[in-house]
């Protein structure tokens, strides 16, 4: 009754095929971008000079492999100091995240000083732009593996074995979904006193692993009853490797698509969580907190609208490559 | 058919009680406590009083006990009694819902006002211009984040550096309580504008792309070709003959959003500092008044059974296959 409707695709491939659709060529890179910002986020925004000569001294990126010597000085403190003859290379942002800058005013529009403006404290709003990026994704990222394991794991499970295992994680990914993610994320995150990252983390991957499930169990469910599954239970094969040797490689093309929106869906939370004053401490720049120091201090635009430009690009980013994804992975979608 | 509905309502019972158990127990379990978080008792508390207040509010009993007690309260429909405000939970979700309600049903008229015919377009130019830009345009829709939305809305018409046309918090502006009941109503609706805005796009992506696939799937079949051979001009193809049969699923999905109905957004709520059902939740967690939070839960939680439900029976009702499970091969 069942028809083989799995297609093998390679890596190689579904990037080509990404880059075919205008969702993807508009997603991908700016999925890319991000990654390459939150990595070298040193090196675009620091305190310290990328290339320092200081009394003969040459320094090469000292924030990377001298962070102790340079201690006492910033960008800032070197231009004012520097005797004739020392020279630097300060990186795009000559500010660091948590810096204060003293000679500026607290929320100052953007000026040639600071491209987007001061915040509240005086710190540079495109380097805790430029930094957040790095809790936007770690949180993106590592929430969506404890989400994609967790749930994978329940689903093959409940699909496969069945009988009074699927019953209960069944009704457990039931529990799950009806409660609304926001409500049940605010509540653990209120009352966990001193809440960092790492709790957000976790409590992101609590609510959303229950959708994964579900979405594996019907993807095993449907290739418990193919021909080779049968012929590998013939065979004597182990439980576990028909299950992440067979079952688990053919269900792998939802799983991915529903890690991209994943990407999307952990992103908006964990700003929407650190904008509701949870979650992400502020001496960790995030998106969310910079418009969470926007509250009430309205006429300050620029604290509104980068920030959250920053999110949406990147919701996007993930979105339109998810949904082009989908159209590539998704058999079912592939006749239309 | 009433039989599957009993038995699909008996398998919300357990559900029910996860759900509540859940935040119950993480509510409880983690560390922090309503009696020293911030609130009247803060003001340096001695043990002595703490575990009077403690014992009061029947918090030193065993954590079943707690819960039975409150599961019970649930079943009278009382929900126990806010930690700090001493009036009953169902009271505050009294005060609160009425104007949850009133923002979320006026976005979803709102969202279904708009979303359908960009739908049923979006379909009728299937492959045009007009659809990609349709499209695209939802989908922007959809990546933008409400609170992001709502603070720019702010930011241009709340009187920031731009202008200040829309008021800022509330539902209505101090000192017009003797004012005139048109100009009441006319500053009622005034303070509703942006905070429904807020509301409504979100939707506008699901329900117009569904909208979009139902109206596909219908504009394929015979019967409209045969409206069209017929000579019927296309609008009356389109709205008469082909749009009645994909509104189904479309109003499907309102089952979906009953629990949204009545929880509201936190974050809508607490940017315009309207005292819903979202701002009296996120209150009640930064207290830790935990049975309001339960509270909400529960009723969230209720409505979101209720919802699947009647999603469920409408498509049993639809489809027998349902109603008779297949017998095991």
């Amino acid at each position: 009754m069942s028809t083989i409707r799995t297609v093998a695709i390679s890596t190689t491939d579904v990037f080509r095929l990404l880059l075919q659709r205008r969702g993807g060529r508009a997603g991908l890179p700016g999925v890319v971008l991000l990654v390459l910002i939150a990595t070298s986020a040193d090196f675009l925004a620091s305190d310290k000079p990328l290339l320092l000569s200081l009394g003969g001294h040459l320094y090469v990126l000292p924030n990377l492999f001298d962070p102790v010597a340079l201690t006492a000085h910033s960008n800032q403190s070197l231009f004012r100091t520097m005797a004739a003859g020392d020279w630097l290379v300060a990186p795009l942002v000559p500010f660091g995240m948590n810096e204060q800058d003293k000679d500026e005013l607290p929320l100052s529009p953007p000026s040639t000083r600071h491209l987007l403006g001061t915040d509240g404290a005086r710190r540079d709003v495109l380097a805790r732009l430029i930094h957040g990026s790095r809790i936007s994704l770690a949180v993106g990222l590592l929430s969506v593996l404890i989400t994609i394991t967790l749930g994978t794991v329940l689903g093959l499970t409940a699909g496969f074995v069945g009988g009074p295992i699927d019953a209960v994680i069944s009704r457990a990914s039931e529990t799950m979904i009806a409660v609304p993610a926001l409500f049940l994320v605010l509540a653990v995150m209120g009352v966990v006193e001193q809440a960092g990252v790492g709790a957000t983390i976790l409590v992101i991957a609590l609510v959303s692993w229950a959708r994964v499930a579900r979405l594996v169990r019907a993807e095993t469910l449907r290739l418990r009853e193919m021909e080779f599954v049968t012929a590998a239970v013939a065979l004597g094969f182990s439980t576990r490797r028909i299950l992440f040797h067979h079952i688990l490689p053919n269900a792998m093309a939802p799983i991915l698509v529903s890690a991209t929106f994943g990407m999307a869906s952990a992103i908006l939370m964990e700003a929407s969580l650190s904008f509701l004053g949870f979650g992400t401490p502020d001496s960790h720049a995030s998106w969310g907190g910079l418009l969470h120091g926007a509250m009430g201090s309205f006429h300050a635009w620029w604290l509104v609208i980068f920030p959250g430009a920053a999110i949406f690009a990147t919701v996007m980013a993930y979105n339109l490559t998810g949904d082009a994804l989908r159209d590539i992975l998704d058999p079912r979608l592939r006749h239309e | 058919m009433l039989r599957y509905a009993a038995r699909r309502a008996l398998q919300f019972v357990p559900t029910f009680v996860g759900v509540t158990l859940l935040v119950f127990l993480l509510l409880r379990l983690a560390p922090g406590d309503p009696a020293t978080a911030e609130g009247d008792l803060s003001l340096m508390p001695t043990a002595a009083s703490l575990a009077e207040w403690r014992h009061l509010k029947g918090m030193d009993q065993p954590l079943y006990t707690q819960y039975l007690r409150w599961l019970w309260s649930c079943v009278s429909f009382d929900f126990g009694t806010s930690l700090f405000d001493e009036r009953p939970v169902r009271v505050l979700i009294l005060e609160a819902l009425p104007r949850t309600l009133l923002l979320t049903s006026l976005a979803l008229v709102c969202t279904y006002a708009l979303a359908i015919p960009l739908g049923v377009h979006s379909a009728a130019a299937r492959g045009t211009k007009t659809d990609t830009v349709l499209s695209t345009l939802v989908f922007v829709l959809y990546s933008l984040p409400t609170f992001w939305v709502a603070l720019v809305l702010l930011v241009l018409f709340g009187g920031g550096q731009f202008w200040h046309i829309f008021p800022v918090r509330g539902l209505s502006t101090d000192g017009l309580e003797d004012a005139a009941l048109v100009v009441r109503g006319l500053d009622f609706i005034w303070h509703l504008v942006l905070p429904v805005c807020c509301l409504t796009y979100p939707g506008l992506a699901r329900t117009s792309r569904y909208q979009r696939a139902a109206m596909l799937e219908v504009l394929s079949q015979d019967f409209v070709r045969t409206a069209r051979a017929k000579g019927l001009s296309e609008r009356r193809v389109i709205w008469r003959h082909a749009w009645p049969n994909a509104l189904v699923p479309v109003l499907a999905l309102l089952s979906v959003d009953l629990p949204w109905l009545v929880g509201g957004s936190v974050i809508v709520e607490r940017v315009f500092t309207i005292r819903g059902m979202g701002l009296l939740t996120f209150e009640a967690i930064l207290r830790r008044d935990y049975p309001v939070i339960l509270g909400v839960t529960a009723l969230v939680a209720m409505t979101t059974m209720v919802g699947m439900l009647v999603g469920d029976l409408a498509l049993a009702w639809a489809d027998p296959r349902i109603r008779y499970p297949a017998r095991p091969r």
